[in-house]
């Protein structure tokens, strides 16, 4: 079946086929003409009978070189020239003995018999020719198919392969009898398509149902399967004619094996992807949970510890100490509250898409909430801040890049010597808006500054104001990535370290003119 | 009546309540103590109270009905206390009628001052002030003047009409929705980009620091307040 649609798909034109039967013919009566002529040379030294040899060896030239018809033409033809010029009597096609019917009947039964086989002959030819020729467009398509990494180029190359007549093609699932798209056309499906992909997909095999009728076509479905469970099915749909055509669905069915290993391959590499990302998500959770143990119960001993202290020594202690230890069960309790915070916004980044809402937001209002928020925290050091007169608004939700810059703000006030210097400053670039906070800490060593926004990554030395949790940076990064901005670490001049964030500088909103307006004196 | 203020504590935490009513009752406040909203909700009925602080996180019902509820016949101010999680809650429960909120943690210093200035402003109606005094800065409501140690600023129309709205509210959260709604109009609540840049040329025209500002101060995301005239 397969090489009888090659053979077709390989064959001449309709209209080279017509010009190439005339020829045929023509061939034969020209063939006879020729055997004539020989003919005739030749019964000036020979006897009747080898005259007939020439005449059959036309027949047989014509019947291997064309087909059956031009052959009967050429025995025909070459019979009435034999009997009119050479048999007796001359000048006549009447066959007057019994022998000379049988030289007819001959030449016919050679011309039959010679004609078929060399026709037969020759389609096999032509069969084997179109069948290495499928054979190479095979192995160019697995070879294609073999570099491919997801399903939708697989789809692309599958598409090139099936012509350019043009096809719809998608790749889908089916689950408790919803059929659920993995790459390709998305259109949605008709019931009657989606009883057929149901069907396909139970019983493996390729289903569909088209008609002529139909006002637009249907999707036919092929189940892709490397061994008994399918892996998917491959849904096709002619885009021009009502239904696919024979020939189509010749090609996808030849093409069908060598594309299920691709589709195998494919979707073994993404599960083991995926596995990897499981893993590495697993490797994460417990890091997390081994730290939320050790940094929820740090600041837990430092209030237990002063509590008691203060409890159990009350009157005995002079009242410098009472005042600070209550000042460190405070400043624990506002870690405790910043850590939790950040254990949420983590979460809420690790849902994958955070949902955003934004507003305009003046970009100095969230420094100052970030500072204020940590103002406890500064102790002894100095706070420079540095912000234009004219600041364009950013459109991003507030909470999430005020707690971005509490957590550098913080970072830095860890890492800052005693006494040291903070400097935040706002700056506006082309096309951002950058929050720039500085300390005077020990610097980043060039080869950690990647680093420093990947998880659990804490450097070596941040005593002061305890160790970090690791988190904190990297949700910075989260919040800030996430409204389209990045981050940025530098060493700062002199000595220190300088984050900076930086925030896409949407179009402004159209503010009103009141530029116009009469003061309120 | 006694001049002692009522304060009705509507929380399901109990240590939260204990430490409520010690710091409060050493400012001297009458505290009365509700363990569900429906007991809250009996108490502010029964006792006419003169400040609620109400938890919105509640068990029975969350504060947002609670709120929901004594809004239909009490005009009290409200105190919520809610958590850091998003200002949606937080503009929610301000929009349902709350007239402000501390975040939990709050320090103690904090929620007494939010306290003062609620009960210092009810049930007094915002007209009787004539003009408010916080820092340098004085704005007459009555003569629509606005001075900042002792010399004239001038203001545009929208500037002075924010400005005016705070001070009307001093030491007390006004929402952005409500100065949109009043300053620009009901159709331009969410226009939230003109109060942006109205309240940045008010600070600069003020000589407030933008980066830690002493007189507007910027609640992220719920709105602004003005800094409590000294009492």
């Amino acid at each position: 079946m397969r090489q009888e649609h090659g053979a077709e798909r390989s064959s001449v034109q309709p209209g080279d086929d017509v010009i190439s039967t005339k020829r045929n013919y023509a061939m034969a009566a020209a063939a006879a003409g020729v055997a004539a002529l020989i003919a005739l040379v030749v019964s000036r030294f020979l006897d009747l009978p080898n005259i007939s040899l020439v005449f059959l060896v036309a027949v047989l030239l014509v019947a291997i070189r064309s087909s059956k018809g031009p052959a009967l033409l050429c025995a025909g033809l070459s019979f009435v020239i034999y009997g009119f010029q050479f048999l007796p009597p001359h000048g006549s096609v009447f066959i007057h003995r019994e022998q000379d019917l049988l030289t007819l009947l001959f030449f016919l039964l050679v011309a039959v018999l010679t004609g078929d086989l060399a026709a037969r002959h020759k389609r096999q030819y032509v069969q084997l020719q179109a069948a290495q020729r499928e054979t190479q467009a095979l192995l160019r398509f697995s070879e294609r198919l073999a570099s491919a990494t997801d399903l939708a180029t697989l789809l692309q190359l599958l598409g090139q392969r099936l012509g350019p007549e043009g096809v719809a093609l998608r790749l889908v699932r089916v689950e408790a009898g919803t059929v659920q798209a993995l790459a390709g056309n998305v259109d949605a499906l008709t019931e009657l398509e989606r009883i057929t992909a149901c069907w396909a997909w139970t019983h493996g095999k390729p289903g569909g149902y088209d008609s002529h009728n139909l006002p637009h076509p249907h999707w036919w479905w092929w189940p892709v399967s490397s061994s008994e469970e399918p892996l998917a099915l491959l849904g096709v749909r002619s885009l021009s004619a009502a239904r696919l055509d024979d020939r189509l669905r010749c090609v996808v069915e030849s093409s069908l094996h060598t594309f299920s290993l691709a589709v195998a391959r494919i979707q073994l590499t993404q599960a083991l992807a995926d596995e990897r990302i499981r893993a590495a998500a697993e490797q994460l959770r417990s890091a997390l949970l081994a730290s939320v143990s050790h940094d929820l119960r740090t600041p837990l001993t430092v209030l237990r510890g002063a509590i008691d202290t203060l409890a159990l020594l009350d009157e005995r202690l002079p009242s410098s100490e009472r005042q600070e230890l209550l000042r460190d069960t405070r400043l624990e309790t506002e870690r405790l509250d910043r850590y939790i915070q950040n254990l949420l916004d983590m979460t809420r980044l690790g849902q994958g898409a955070l949902h955003l809402e934004r507003d305009w937001v003046t970009p100095s209002d969230l420094l100052a909430a970030a500072l204020q928020r940590l103002t406890p925290l500064l102790g002894s050091l100095q706070l420079k801040t540095e912000v234009p007169v004219a600041l364009p608004l950013v459109y991003v939700q507030a909470a999430l890049i005020e707690q971005a810059l509490v957590n550098v703000i913080e970072n830095a006030i860890r890492f800052s010597p005693v006494n040291g210097t903070i400097e935040a400053r706002i700056f506006v670039a082309e096309d951002e808006v950058g929050f720039a906070i500085c300390d005077q800490g020990p610097g980043i060593p060039e080869a950690d500054q990647d680093r420093i926004f990947d998880m659990f990554y804490t450097a070596a030395r941040g005593d002061r104001g305890g160790q970090g949790t690791g988190l904190g940076l990297s949700i910075c990064k989260g919040m800030v990535v996430a409204h389209g901005g990045q981050v940025s670490v530098m060493p700062a001049s002199g000595q220190g370290t300088c984050i900076t964030l930086h925030l896409p500088v949407d179009e402004q909103p159209v503010g009103e003119s009141e530029e116009g307006s009469t003061g309120c004196e | 009546m006694s001049d002692v203020k009522r304060i009705l504590v509507i929380d399901d935490e109990a240590a939260i309540r204990k430490f409520l009513r010690i710091s409060l009752a050493s400012q001297n406040y009458q505290v009365i103590e509700a363990e569900s909203g429906e007991g809250g909700l009996e108490q502010a009925a029964l006792n006419g109270p003169d400040l609620v602080i109400l938890d919105i996180g509640l068990p029975d019902q969350d504060g947002h009905a609670v709120l929901t509820r004594l809004r239909e016949w009490s005009p009290v101010p409200v105190l919520m206390l809610s958590v850091r999680a998003g200002e949606g809650e937080k503009v929610r429960a301000l929009d349902a009628g709350a007239n402000d909120y501390v975040t939990k943690p709050f320090g103690v210093q904090e929620l007494l001052a939010r306290v003062r200035a609620l009960l210092r402003a009810s049930p007094a109606p915002n007209a009787a002030l004539s003009a408010v005094e916080v820092d340098g800065l004085r704005v007459d409501l009555a003569y629509r003047q606005v001075t900042l140690n002792e010399m004239p600023i001038a203001l545009t129309r929208k500037e002075y009409a924010v400005l005016a709205m705070l001070a009307a509210h001093a030491g007390r959260l006004v929402t952005q929705q409500q100065l949109l709604r009043e300053v620009w109009g009901p159709t331009h609540v969410e226009h939230t980009h003109y109060l942006r840049i109205v309240v940045g040329r008010l600070r600069q025209k003020l000589g407030d620091d933008p980066a830690a500002p002493a007189l507007i101060m910027t609640e992220v995301g719920v709105g602004y307040r003005l800094k409590a005239p000294l009492a």
